[in-house]
């Protein structure tokens, strides 16, 4: 109302023609239209979720009041419920997103109900990854069928539960590298959503899901000396922060980049997790059988990553020009070199120590030159998280650590302090 | 229009695959009762939880097992069928294991293998698979304690009530000394009351 008011405003002091003026409001009407869409989207979602686990719930009460021939039947009820409903969204309400994803979410969780409920009257055991494969399993074309990413990202919950649930075991009934196949499987959803939305959360949320997804299963890959895979994780952290660095990557919502953030994240705490002393006595080890593990599918697995890694890191150069190269791209390189070093020596445990530093203090240095606060504190957080690492290791006297602490917080005001005050200085000119 | 019928055909195929597991999981089971065997094993129960199915009361036996003249030829935990027959109180024990299924009875199981040599006699043993009694989630514990009280009566019985049938089994019970471990579990949840 208001803005046809102030529209009307316009046109009368000729500052717009009434043409424009109605391109104007229908442009406001049809974006007020997407959002109530999108609002009913996530209502009808979150309301599918809570339905569907509430049942989930109830069935696990089991209920011994009801006879072996009714709670058959009733396992049946929910997922009968949901189908009809999936079916009248195939139907009838295709371009409908809120009926296909609310449809869908419920009809996966009642699938998961039935097979539970069943698996109770039967008292069948076994452990849960053969009931979350099949629940996964039959649930999985409904990503394809209704075009569902919340069945998507469920689905990617379900396997990842699976792979870590298995205890990273070959030889159980379900041995852990089955993850990987069906992570395969929910790939052309993601590349579809990549394709033809350009914006949008679920694409967003994708690409959240799916690095976290592959960082909890990269173990499922090891099989031999398992120091390699250390250098594995940071190539694929590296893998990560480049693909957010490159130029076919652009992020959806504004000043959060979803690769960057878990390369950087993930990086950083693999160097802290390396910074102990008793890691590298464990990687000198292995330097007595280091040409038996060439074969392993740690190595290979270590290889492939970091292959990759240089591949995208070679990309990002070319495009961007090596001013342009952030401190983190280039660590997976150094850190496979004081691995390798570290076979010999213990002395890579410095070395890790002044590459944190290095970062950490590079990290603050391009948040000051940025004038970003967020960048500056991580630096610092860098800083503040290997000093307080080194506090534990217990080898530094009392006070040396208490000065450490006393300058990193002074560091933390001032640095704070002296960026506050500069863009006070720039908004003031 | 035609990727409409496409989808709609689809959908059709996961509708019967989704109806079709469970419905197959019942229809197994049911038919071990009505054709299976039933035994006795006996047991001793705990108390744990499962995410999605709820309570359950988690079933330790020993480890049946008989003597072989040779056991090299099994892996560690490999598979193996292994029958079943009656002692003489009633009690179900081990008749025999081997790896492929007896075709002279019915009465046997699909389950994981142990070997071990115990004072230089070679023996291996069934790892029983039937270890979960799901109860009502109010049920579970007291259930647990009413095994425990009855322990200290060394006469009485546990065992669960199992059918056997062609490799598949279903564990329909707990009972001690005759008593239903529900029907035990009930009466101790009324007698707090």
């Amino acid at each position: 109302m208001s803005l046809h008011k102030d529209l009307q405003e316009l046109i009368d002091a000729g500052i717009v023609s009434s043409d424009t003026a109605e391109k104007i409001h229908i442009y406001y009407q049809s974006k007020s239209q997407s959002s109530s869409n999108r609002l009913f989207l996530v209502f009808a979602i979150l309301g599918a979720l809570l339905i569907g686990l509430g049942i989930i719930l109830i069935v696990a009460h089991n209920w011994d009041g009801l006879s072996r021939n009714s709670k058959t039947a009733l396992s049946f009820t929910p997922m009968i419920i949901g189908q009809i409903a999936c079916g009248y969204a195939v139907w009838k309400k295709m371009d409908n997103q809120a009926w296909r994803e609310g449809s869908a979410t419920f009809l996966f969780f009642a699938v998961g109900a039935s097979i539970s409920l069943i698996s109770q009257v039967y008292n069948i055991p076994g452990n849960i990854n053969a009931f979350v494969i099949s629940w996964m399993l039959l649930c999985l074309p409904l990503v394809y069928i209704l075009k569902s990413s919340v069945v998507s990202l469920l689905y990617i919950v379900g396997i990842t539960n699976y792979v870590v649930s298995s205890g990273f075991s070959k030889f159980s009934d379900w041995p852990d590298y089955y993850y990987w196949p069906l992570l395969l499987l929910i790939l052309p959803h993601y590349y579809f959503l990549f394709k033809e939305k350009t914006v949008g959360n679920f694409l967003n949320i994708h690409h959240l899901f799916i690095p976290v997804s592959l960082m909890f299963a990269l173990p499922s890959l090891a099989q031999g000396e398992e120091t390699f895979l250390l250098s594995a994780y940071m190539s694929l952290f590296g893998c990560l922060y480049l693909i957010g660095h490159s130029k076919y990557y652009k992020p959806q919502i504004n000043y959060f980049n979803v690769f960057t953030a878990i390369g950087s994240v993930g990086t950083v705490c693999l160097l802290l997790g390396c910074s102990f002393y008793d890691v590298w006595q464990e990687v000198s080890r292995i330097d007595n059988h280091l040409s038996d593990q060439l074969l392993t599918m740690t190595f290979l697995t270590t290889a492939l990553l970091t292959l990759a890694a240089f591949f995208l890191f070679y990309k990002n150069l070319k495009d961007k020009g090596i001013k342009e190269i952030k401190p983190i791209a280039p660590i997976f390189i150094i850190f496979l070199l004081i691995l390798l070093l570290g076979f010999s020596t213990s002395f890579s445990v410095v070395l890790i120590n002044l590459l944190i530093f290095a970062i950490g203090v590079m990290t603050i240095r391009e948040g000051a030159l940025k004038d970003h606060l967020g960048i500056l504190n991580y630096g610092l957080l860098i800083i503040t998280s290997l000093i307080a690492f080194r506090f534990f290791d217990g080898e530094l006297s009392f006070v040396w650590r208490g000065i450490m602490f006393l300058i990193v917080g002074i560091g933390f005001f001032l640095t704070n302090n002296w960026i506050l005050k500069k863009r006070k200085v720039t908004s003031n000119e | 229009m035609n990727s409409k019928y496409f989808l709609f055909g689809g959908f059709i195929l996961m509708v019967f695959a989704q109806l079709y597991v469970p419905s197959k999981m019942i229809l197994d089971k049911e038919k071990t009762i009505s054709e299976g065997t039933l035994f006795r094993f006996k047991t001793a129960p705990i108390d744990p939880s499962d995410p999605f199915r709820g309570k359950y009361v988690r079933l330790n036996f020993d480890l049946q097992e008989i003597e072989k003249d040779s056991i090299e030829e099994w892996d560690y935990k490999e598979k193996g069928y292994a029958t079943f027959e009656q002692d003489d109180q009633g009690l179900a024990v081990v008749k025999q294991i081997s790896k492929i299924a007896p075709t002279d009875t019915k009465n046997y199981i699909l389950a994981e293998i142990y070997k071990r040599k115990k004072s230089g006699v070679q023996q291996l043993q069934v790892s029983l698979p039937f270890d979960r009694l799901y109860m009502e989630e109010s049920k579970a514990l007291p259930a647990e304690k009413a095994f425990f009280e009855s322990r200290r009566d060394s006469s009485k019985l546990t065992y669960a009530l199992v059918y056997i049938y062609e490799g598949d089994y279903v564990l329909t019970d707990v009972m001690i000394d005759g008593w239903s471990l529900k029907t035990l579990a009930e009466s101790r949840i009324a007698a707090e009351e």
